[in-house]
């Protein structure tokens, strides 16, 4: 990378006011291939009678790229055409979605080829080959990113997927055209209600909070140079648009609630709080079991619920807000209350007020994190192969922990509440 | 067979929320034969026609072959 391209870099740095991480006004959350799948093959599961579900996840990808790096070039009007695709390229690994060379496209479209693309990898690794391609998210991206480039208005273009790596392709390819109908996209609600707050971390226990978000804020957690993929905790992780899910989660679950009635949606809620569930079973797991969590953390832990409180201030710095524990009974229960957290951001501001809880991936979350705690032992056992089959032993025991949130920002709480117990 | 059965079976033996994730692919079918999510109750029987349906979901889903039948024995 030249002189010139070192000052033209787009990051998001962590903001501990708001415990967040915003790139030109995009908060970003770090998650694993596993949610990210899961998450989008739930959503697929209903295309057969949602057909808009696979143009929502190419649209919600088009719309936050967009925001991003509109917002970015206008503030560094002094690039040229090049520079910007470098930008673009580069954000694209540095937040391990991939590689990309925007080589072969103008303000037409063109067409991008990927021999790395993450929802094209992950999507196999988790799942095995699809018969389909998967990359919607990629897809928009590169969709809403041309048109930043080229200052043309969100929706000019449009992008379809035509080979995939999740089919066994050697590369994902992307076309991306002049959109044949006029198509107007919604505004990303950017960095939404956030709120700012002050971390009480715990006195009585041997978790250093504040020293665990800061190691794991300056971890160096960035696509590879050659594969744009950031390989850490065993998961592929992502520095993923807090936007992108909601746009997704809260968008499929409108049309959902059009389509099948609203006393239909506990199906659907289920599912996109269990996609949380799986978040944590794999990235906390993985967390937890880590080299830096070994070296770092795990000699201070001496019960299992230290590495509660261990992994609760892990959170603090994925970007979600702010985790903190309001409760925690030993092998019983678990209360986490959190503030500025993503989901309520992004509905607050989009969406405006719910009549229902909207934060499935917290709730998801910190059940999971007491099932990895208590019904799994983790602390006892590991290391410990995380797979299919330990994680059906979870979901096997008579006792396991279910979660659900009692207070809700979008429904007019100050904070969200998550509550898990046993079943 | 039993709603139940084949819930439990799917849950336990492909993958936690299998049962769930099959039944939101199923709704049209679901439709057709006069069910609805809300309707469908853990005794109702499902009848040959729903159950290959299902085993083309999960082919599909899990790259799994099951033949629910032989399994249940």
């Amino acid at each position: 990378m030249n002189q010139t391209m070192s000052t033209q870099l787009l990051r998001g740095a962590y903001l501990p006011q708001r415990h967040a991480y915003v790139a030109e006004q995009e908060p970003a959350v770090l998650h694993c291939h596993h949610y990210n799948c899961y998450l989008q093959a739930v959503l697929l599961d209903t295309r057969d009678y949602l057909p808009r579900v696979e143009q929502l996840l190419i649209d919600s990808a088009q719309e936050v790229a967009y925001a991003q790096f509109k917002n970015y070039f206008d503030t560094h009007a002094h690039l040229g055409e090049l520079d910007k695709m470098q930008v673009i390229e580069d954000y694209f690994r540095f937040a391990g979605f991939g590689k990309i060379s925007l080589a072969n496209t103008n303000e037409l479209g063109g067409t991008i080829e990927s021999t790395s693309d993450h929802y094209g990898l992950g999507w196999k690794y988790k799942f095995g080959p699809s018969k389909q391609p998967v990359s919607y998210f990629t897809c928009g991206f590169l969709t809403g990113a041309l048109e930043a480039i080229h200052g043309l208005k969100c929706g000019m273009l449009s992008g379809h997927q035509t080979s995939c790596l999740a089919m066994g392709d050697p590369f994902s390819r992307f076309v991306i055209n002049i959109s044949p109908t006029h198509r107007t996209l919604a505004p990303s609600p950017q960095e939404g209600a956030y709120q700012t707050y002050q971390l009480h971390p715990p006195q009585d226990i041997p978790v250093d909070y504040l020293g665990i978000i800061e190691a794991l804020t300056h971890m160096p957690l960035e696509g590879q140079e050659q594969s744009g993929l950031i390989e850490a905790f065993d998961v592929m992780l992502t520095r993923h648009y807090a936007n992108y899910y909601c746009n997704i989660s809260y968008g499929f679950l409108e049309e959902f609630r059009n389509e099948v009635g609203a006393e239909n949606h506990t199906i659907a809620i289920e599912l996109l709080t269990e996609a949380g569930h799986v978040c944590a079973f794999n990235t906390f797991g993985g967390i937890m079991q880590s080299s830096e969590w070994n070296a770092l953390i795990r000699p201070s832990l001496k019960t299992p619920e230290d590495w509660v409180h261990g992994m609760v201030a892990a959170v603090n710095a994925f970007g979600w807000g702010f985790w903190e524990i309001v409760e925690l009974l030993p092998n019983e229960k678990l209360v986490v209350k959190i503030h500025s957290g993503y989901e309520a951001n992004a509905y607050l501001k989009k969406f405006g007020s719910s009549n229902v809880p909207i934060s499935f991936l917290a709730t998801g979350g910190v059940t999971g994190l007491m099932n990895l705690i208590y019904t799994l032992n983790l602390p006892e056992r590991t290391p410990l192969s995380l797979d299919e089959e330990v994680y059906k032993q979870i979901h096997l025991t008579p006792q396991m922990f279910v979660g659900r949130q009692v207070h809700c920002r979008a429904m007019g709480d100050t904070y969200d509440l998550i509550e898990v117990v046993k079943r | 067979m039993k709603v139940k059965e084949i819930q439990d079976y799917l849950n336990e033996k492909v993958s936690p929320y299998a049962w769930q994730r099959v039944k939101l692919r199923l709704l049209p079918h679901l439709k057709k034969i006069g069910k609805y999510f809300h309707t469908i109750s853990d005794h109702d029987e499902l009848k040959e026609e729903t159950l290959d349906i299902i085993h083309c979901i999960i082919e599909d889903m899990y790259n799994q072959k099951l033949n629910l039948k032989e399994a249940m024995l």
